[in-house]
């Protein structure tokens, strides 16, 4: 992997990470949509366009995080024939500096809905339930429930990019060095 | 890398974020000015509620602001540390990191300080009309201590990684250097 491969691979990655934790949101911003007193047709406009984005912000975070080495070619364009290759050290280096930093940003929305989450876990459903004026609170409940689900992945996710994410780069490394031994 | 070139790269990301802390800072305080410009003269009151907080945040970030440009090679140099270790492969991993984690703490302190302000002017308002009037308001039916409490750890956070985490920057580079070698042992034996 030479140094502008690596620099594009690791700017898609920070781009894929952002786009992974939106996409998580997204699940949120479906129940919300369901939630909403929408008159049917516009209930089920509003909800497709939801789920939409949610499956190609996923697909397309999914694209850079693990399938960017083809958006990485055309972003470098053609090496030119003396390149230095990058030491296995620094490709290490600069994936858990990346991952790490993408860690500690994300580690902030995870405190901050902590503290929205916990009062629900520990006092129940109806803890964080706002009352409307139809008194509505099983969607409500939903929403807390699905809001919880995807806040316990959004924290495995963000613990995992604070440790390094080994095993991630582990197999970045030797996608590439793969790569480099077909002379792709 | 040299020390020289670590430190100019260190100078030019605190720079970054500096100048990018200016920008949201201006955009911010041009659009309360536009809210406060539409505001009709019964609501003239409220308009503390934006200014006090917003005067106390330009503050804040005037100060950051000066930390970063006027004392960026104090910063820099803490980053880089204070002795060139033995190894320069460690001291460019620790470099890289400390200088993640600084950036990181810079942007937890500049995302909670306008909260934390404006969530601890909130609660003395409402202390204060509590006092008078006998009702309380409580913002999105939390609250208010915990959100102070939430934007203090923020802070608290904020801080350690801008002084550059040192016990998370060890721990990171004795990992990535267990993964570097444990990845060279397996390509020696393959």
């Amino acid at each position: 992997m030479t140094r502008p491969h690596l620099i594009a691979k690791l700017i898609l990655l920070m781009a894929g990470i952002h786009l992974l934790m939106h996409s998580l949101s997204g699940i949120i911003s479906i129940v919300s949509a369901l939630h909403q007193n929408f008159v049917p047709e516009t209930l089920t406009l509003r909800v497709c366009i939801e789920i939409l984005k949610t499956i190609v912000t996923l697909v397309m975070s999914l694209l850079l995080l693990f399938w960017s080495g083809w958006l990485v070619r055309i972003l470098t364009g053609q090496t030119p024939d003396r390149v230095e290759i990058v030491s296995n050290r620094w490709i290490i280096a600069g994936f858990r500096f990346t991952v790490c930093f993408c860690g500690l940003l994300c580690f902030y929305n995870r405190i901050l809905m902590l503290f929205y989450y916990v009062p629900a876990i520990i006092k129940g459903p109806n803890a964080l339930s706002y009352t409307t004026l139809q008194g509505q609170t099983s969607l409500i409940s939903a929403k807390i429930l699905v809001g919880i689900l995807v806040e316990i992945a959004a924290w495995i996710i963000t613990i995992y990019l604070i440790l390094g994410a080994p095993h991630y780069i582990n197999w970045q490394l030797r996608s590439s060095a793969v790569k480099q031994g077909v002379k792709i | 890398m040299s020390r020289y070139e670590l430190k100019i790269i260190a100078r030019i990301m605190l720079i970054g974020v500096g100048l990018y802390v200016a920008l949201q800072t201006f955009l911010s305080i041009m659009s309360s000015l536009a809210t406060i410009t539409f505001t009709s003269s019964e609501k003239l009151k409220e308009i503390n509620l934006i200014l006090i907080p917003l005067g106390l945040y330009t503050v804040m970030v005037i100060v950051i602001l000066y930390l970063l440009f006027r004392s960026a090679t104090l910063f820099s140099d803490k980053i880089i540390g204070p002795e060139p270790l033995e190894e320069t492969r460690i001291s460019g991993i620790a470099f890289a990191l400390r200088l993640v984690c600084v950036l990181a703490g810079v942007m937890f302190i500049y995302w909670s300080i306008p909260y934390l302000i404006v969530t601890v002017y909130q609660y003395i308002t409402n202390m204060n009309s509590a006092n008078s009037s006998g009702t309380r308001t409580i913002n999105m039916g939390m609250s208010p201590i915990t959100d102070i409490v939430k934007y203090i750890i923020l802070l608290s956070l904020g801080v350690y990684l801008a002084y550059g985490a040192p016990h998370f920057v060890r721990w990171q580079v004795r990992m990535t250097l267990k993964q570097c070698n444990k990845m060279s042992q397996e390509q020696q034996s393959s």
